[in-house]
């Protein structure tokens, strides 16, 4: 059954929050033709005609057993995996161990997100050179930034496991990798509005002098 | 005087100290130069030398577990923590290898302030013959 961005409905409370703070991005959904009444793109817009034909919309079970990132037309940033829909954390973790898992794939190899990388396959400079933390340009708001490209980094896989760790949670990865969320006022060491993510794979050890990359975020 | 070996191992001992001085980090960050680091040995060898650096670093007084301290089994036994460490890896036990973390004692952070060491730049430089006769001692009196 062919489908077209016009089933696409964004409910997300955070992703209206983002459309509030941002009159251009909501000019530009209105364009077209995202209707903010019904939460949804209209026929009248330009994307329907973009993935061809309109056509009615599935039901959000539908658009989760699709996983939301096969429409055709639609160009995809080249880590998320057609089939894999990248679940919400919080959710997953309230849920407790093995919520949202789904099952080990031998198959896949992974690769260093290009979310972590600056763009030539290295990572930022370290604080003390290649293989030690990584500082990150501050934001207003170090936990929701961190957690954030934490999330980016699952590469678009959906975790087996989270495990919550003191606030923050650890994820393993389908493919062996774990990446952890440490929201600010963990550390001992650093500023206590500074938060930090730690990926650990094959591939980023490979490119960090053979060890886990650390990432800090520190406050405006 | 100490072997090629034993200098190999003390001046990641050194590496790790540091880093262990300026941030706090959990298992998966420590001795990545002993037997090629995480995942690169078939044998374990990575796996044992990190399960007895912490084992005699906690019991040497030079670090602490400054969170995650309830995914051990008994986190106020030293040998238990070992063993928990030895008997697994990073993919069969992220919670303890990445979700505890360890900090510096002030007395390590003393130790690596009086050889001038508590700065990033120090990480990469050569082992310190003096830290280096500082720590054996301490590791030899507190290893298994």
């Amino acid at each position: 059954m062919p489908r077209s961005l016009g089933q696409i409905k964004f409910t997300s409370p955070k992703f209206e929050t983002v459309l509030a703070a941002s009159p251009v991005l909501a000019s530009l959904l209105v364009a077209l033709g995202y209707d903010f009444n019904n939460g949804g793109f209209g026929a009248g817009g330009l994307l329907p005609q973009i993935g061809g034909p309109s056509v009615s919309p599935l039901p959000p079970a539908d658009l989760n057993q699709q996983g939301g990132t096969s429409i055709p037309g639609l160009i995809l940033p080249s880590y998320i995996i057609p089939g894999k829909k990248i679940p919400d954390i919080e959710a997953v973790v309230n849920e407790g161990f093995g919520a949202g898992a789904v099952p080990p794939n031998s198959n896949l190899t992974y690769s260093v997100p290009p979310s972590i990388t600056d763009g030539r396959g290295n990572l930022p400079p370290g604080i003390g050179g290649v293989g030690t933390p990584i500082p990150m340009p501050p934001s207003a708001n170090p936990n929701q930034t961190a957690e954030e490209f934490a999330k980016n980094a699952f590469n678009g896989q959906a975790p087996l496991v989270v495990v919550p760790i003191g606030g923050g949670w650890l994820a393993k990865m389908p493919d062996g990798t774990a990446i952890l969320y440490r929201p600010a006022g963990q550390a001992t060491k650093t500023s206590p509005s500074t938060a930090s993510v730690d990926i650990n794979s094959p591939s980023v050890r490979d490119i960090n002098r053979n060890e886990p990359a650390k990432f800090k975020f520190p406050k405006y | 005087m100490t072997s090629m070996s034993e200098t190999k191992i003390l001046l990641a001992y050194q590496q790790t100290l540091i880093y262990l001085g300026l941030e706090d980090i959990s298992a998966v960050f420590m001795l990545s130069g002993i037997a090629g680091g995480q995942g690169a040995n078939e044998d374990g060898a990575w796996v044992e030398a990190v399960a007895d650096f912490i084992f005699s670093s906690l019991r040497g007084g030079l670090i602490y577990f400054s969170s995650g301290e309830e995914f051990f089994s008994a986190p106020e036994n030293f040998d238990s923590i070992r063993m928990d460490y030895s008997s697994s890896d990073p993919e069969s036990k992220p919670e303890i290898w990445m979700g505890v973390q360890y900090s510096a004692t002030e007395n390590l952070i003393e130790i690596l302030q009086s050889f001038e060491l508590l700065n990033w730049e120090s990480i990469s430089s050569d082992l310190k013959p003096g830290l280096a006769d500082k720590i054996s001692a301490i590791y030899r009196n507190n290893s298994a």
